[in-house]
């Protein structure tokens, strides 16, 4: 039986990409950075992101201490500037690690099977 | 100014208590419009459209602000779903059908009408209802939003027993032996009565019921004996429920009818101990623990038969 609901595949996609988010705005957020120049950045590295789920994000890293965040007011505009703290750099660390564990291990598994 | 996103910002964070929380929240939001909108006129829209669009890709804001906020967006959560709907059922169904009946059976002794009673029985079971529902529901809901998040473990002794076994036996036991005094007492009363009067033992039940009422409890209790032991033999099936039931309605439709006349007790022993006119109260509340026993014992037999047909079924299915 073969199902190629668009709907399921995106929400398999969706499923399969959620953790990786977190990941590349830890990275990304090294160099401090606001909400929609992450969102620019992420979409152009072809890392898809809704703005829906990433600002959402963003303070959900901030409340579990990943993320510090700082107001700029230098400019006309108030904004809110994110930077990855030491915790946010260990886990992502971490999470690189288990991502290429994962790669190999999928790899391994499509080679084996014909 | 009273601009559009303006608006939006008022409506996303007018609900927020603590102003810090508030003002941080009004301003991220501010700044996440603003960008969009910049970028979206950078793309060639005209301003009014471009704040247009970038609100409604924000969507409503108070879903907006719950997201923000990470707070429930739903009543009662799957952490006390199930906690919640067992008491609502709990709670429901035991407290309706016993104030229902105490309405009833206040409105028989006050002399009211079929209608009065039916009626009046009905009306406050569905009051009783909707009352309790609605307290549950807002005591789970307020808890939802102020307990802490602690894990509450579950570990495989929570489970229920399955129906039969040993427990089986214990009931019939309990059931024997409630049997055997409840008779043991009916035959007391009248030949070995605590209460001597001029003329000998005054029995404590109206001796003028035996023939035929209390001969028929005896032949009741007789009766719910052989019942114990055909439960104990074959189960809770639809075939023993039912007979459960009508052995406990008969028993009320005997009982019943001679408390609410007050023809109980003993005429001689009342005007022997001077407890004349103090007695129907005693009645009335005798009548109302028979009520509810008897609804329980139907409900509970039912209950028992469809969780044991439950449990079956699940066996079958599970392939061999």
């Amino acid at each position: 039986m073969t199902n190629n609901d668009p709907d399921i595949i995106a929400g398999h996609l969706q499923e399969l990409r959620r953790g990786t988010v977190v990941l590349a705005a830890l990275v990304v957020l090294r160099e401090p950075g606001y909400g929609y120049a992450l969102l620019e950045s992420l979409t152009e590295q072809g890392i898809a992101v809704d703005a829906n789920t990433l600002y959402p994000l963003l303070r959900r890293l901030e409340k579990q201490g990943l993320l510090t965040s700082e107001w700029n007011t230098e400019e006309a505009r108030p904004r809110k500037f994110y930077r990855t703290s030491e915790a946010g750099t260990r886990l992502a660390k971490d999470l690189m690690t288990d991502w290429r564990r994962l790669d190999q291990s999928l790899r391994a598994l499509t080679e084996e099977t014909p | 100014m009273n601009t559009l996103t303006d608006r939006y910002v008022h409506a996303a964070t007018r609900f927020v208590q603590e102003p810090t929380e508030r003002e941080e929240l009004g301003l991220e939001l501010r700044e996440r419009i603003e960008d969009t909108v910049a970028a979206l006129i950078a793309e060639g829209h005209d301003a009014a459209g471009a704040e247009r669009q970038a609100l409604t890709e924000l969507g409503d804001p108070l879903l907006l602000s719950a997201e923000y906020r990470q707070r429930p967006t739903h009543l009662i959560g799957p952490r006390y779903f199930y906690t919640y709907l067992r008491i609502l059922l709990i709670a429901v169904s035991t407290s309706a059908p016993v104030v229902g009946l105490i309405t009833a059976l206040a409105q028989l002794s006050a002399g009211g009408d079929a209608g009065d009673v039916i009626g009046g029985g009905i009306a406050s079971m569905f009051s009783v209802a909707v009352h309790v529902g609605f307290w549950t529901t807002f005591v789970f809901a307020v808890l939802e939003r102020v307990a802490p998040q602690v894990s509450d473990t579950w570990n495989p002794d929570m489970l229920p027993q399955t129906p039969g076994g040993s427990s089986r036996r214990a009931d019939l036991i309990a059931t024997l032996v409630a049997l055997a005094v409840a008779t043991a007492a009916l035959l007391w009363q009248h030949v070995g009565s605590p209460f001597i009067g001029d003329e000998g033992r005054i029995a404590m039940i109206n001796p003028d019921l035996w023939s035929p009422w209390l001969a028929i409890i005896l032949v009741l209790l007789a009766a719910e004996g052989v019942q114990a032991v055909s439960v104990y033999r074959r189960g809770w099936t639809w075939a023993t429920a039912s007979t459960s039931a009508v052995l406990a309605l008969a028993f009320a439709a005997v009982t019943l009818p001679l408390l609410l006349q007050h023809q109980v007790l003993n005429p001689e022993l009342i005007a022997h101990l001077g407890w004349e006119g103090r007695t129907e109260v005693g009645d009335t509340i005798a009548a109302v623990t028979i009520a509810v026993i008897t609804l329980w014992e139907v409900v509970a037999g039912f209950v028992r038969a469809a969780r044991r047909r439950g449990v079956q079924e699940g066996q079958q299915a599970v392939p061999a």
